[in-house]
């Protein structure tokens, strides 16, 4: 069973925990400050379909993931991230030694994953800002064993960066981040280290001009490109064939932004599926979530 | 037996309700904050502006990137604190501007205006360039002088403010019109 969901990991390891849940953009990171002493929850359901294997195994794989995550600005630059996925996977495939269809499904929570957004530049204007901030913090291994490989034993690092910018009062939004996990070894496995990548661009479609008073509320059309290059994965010593590669997704979607709560759907569409081995393609990510100003 | 209690209970309760309350002036005050773009982000704005003392409301305009600020009766304006206030929701604090009404005074030889109903007072100088503040010309005090009758009469004033350490917050008029 390892094996056979162990060729999933990089789609599984993107689709379930991208950048984006680490704060404001859908599958994007952004680097708008939290207010000092404030806190925002967010959490995204993320439903990740696989099933185009080119292996007689036949893999038909459904994972939602929902993580969930508390932002606190400890300070104007620098917010603290705690994310905690709850994970449901089920896996269809067929059973090479007695040819029947074999059904599995497992559910618990994910590793933890706590993180750290220091600005180290902005450049506030009347109608935008300019803004870069570095990523730093440490994944932990307390996820149920039952969703290994999604979960694992290893203690692993996610370093880099994201920055943001606005123009136009609001009507156009660039995020862009990059992120280098590096994975560690535990109990005979490591995973590759990864290189996740994502660009966001947020147009204001409502209103389409502002009103002479007053905060309104905004809808926004999302375009975003998310990628992620993994190298293969070990398995007690032995560099496993069939782990690691490349995948880019683009990634539609719809944000509505209030004072208080901002309600967000996406779909990922993979463009770039070169997976090393017979691993399953993934056909979709879909992502829908909510995120709330907490008083 | 009851009736010269009630006779003296309804007498002063007429009383009361004759005299006309004195209320302080509210104070408009209008900040410029910086890189406010999306309503989500202006909920930390004017939650840190409506926690600190004497503010009774603040209501953000993306339109403008103005804050519009209302004080509590009474109360005085801390620029700094408010300034404090947007640096730690995470944006930059820009130009304040102050519509207060009072009566014309004078500071340590400076002309002044005393907020009507608080212990409020704002130098009132001329305009400030280049980080330096001029004082309010002689025409100028002149005029304000000459409209409240000697500073018997209430003014209301606008104008940009500027905090200085060792004196009240100075008051570079723009306009000012007779209550």
């Amino acid at each position: 069973m390892f094996l056979i969901l162990s060729l999933l990991y990089l789609f599984l390891a993107f689709g379930v925990l991208p950048n984006g849940v680490f704060a404001a953009g859908i599958n994007t990171d952004v680097a708008l400050p939290v207010r000092k002493g404030g806190f925002v929850f967010r959490s995204q359901a993320r439903w990740i379909r696989a099933t185009d294997d080119a292996t007689s195994l036949d893999r038909d794989v459904n994972v939602v993931a929902v993580p969930n995550v508390v932002l606190y600005g400890a300070t104007p630059d620098l917010s603290l991230f705690a994310i905690v996925p709850y994970i449901y996977r089920n896996v269809k495939f067929t059973d090479p030694s007695s040819g029947k269809r074999v059904e599995e499904g497992d559910k618990g929570i994910g590793d933890s994953i706590l993180l750290a957004r220091y600005t180290v530049y902005a450049r506030d204007y009347p109608a935008g800002t300019a803004r870069f901030a570095l990523l730093g913090g440490i994944k932990l291994p307390t996820g149920d064993d039952d969703l290994k490989p999604i979960t694992t034993e290893s203690i692993d690092i996610p370093l880099g960066w994201v920055s943001t910018i606005t123009r136009g009062f609001g009507r156009h939004e660039v995020d862009a981040d990059m992120v280098y996990r590096i994975n560690t070894k535990a109990d005979g496995f490591e995973k590759g280290d990864e290189l996740v990548y994502d660009l966001a661009y947020q147009f204001r479609v409502y209103p389409w001009t502002l009103p002479d008073v007053g905060a309104p509320n905004f809808l926004y059309i999302v375009a975003e490109a998310n990628g992620i290059f993994s190298q293969k994965s070990e398995l007690n010593g032995e560099t496993m064939d069939n782990s690691g590669g490349h995948a880019l997704f683009l990634s539609p979607g719809i944000q509505y932004a209030t004072r208080r709560i901002i309600l967000e759907a996406s779909i990922q569409l993979p463009v770039i599926q070169n997976l090393n081995g017979n691993q399953v393609e993934t056909d979709f990510v879909l992502a829908t979530g909510f995120r709330v100003n907490l008083p | 037996m009851f009736k010269t209690p009630i006779l003296f209970f309804g007498i002063l309760a007429l009383a009361l309700m004759s005299i006309q309350p004195v209320f302080a002036e509210t104070e408009r005050i209008e900040m410029r904050v910086d890189g406010m773009t999306c309503p989500f982000c202006v909920y930390g704005i004017e939650k840190k502006l409506k926690g600190v003392a004497g503010i009774e409301d603040a209501s953000a305009n993306l339109k403008t990137g103005i804050v519009d600020i209302t004080v509590n009766n009474g109360n005085e304006v801390d620029v700094d604190k408010l300034k404090k206030a947007v640096e730690e929701s995470g944006f930059t604090p820009g130009e304040i501007k102050v519509t207060a009404t009072g009566s014309v005074t004078e500071y340590r030889g400076y002309a002044a205006l005393k907020v009507a109903g608080s212990e409020q007072v704002f130098r009132l100088v001329g305009k400030r360039e280049h980080g330096k503040e001029e004082s309010l010309s002689k025409e100028k005090m002149d005029e304000i002088r000459a409209a409240t009758k000697n500073g018997a009469e209430l003014i209301t004033v606008t104008g940009h403010i500027h905090a200085h350490s060792d004196y009240p917050p100075a008051l570079s008029v723009d306009s000012f019109t007779i209550k």
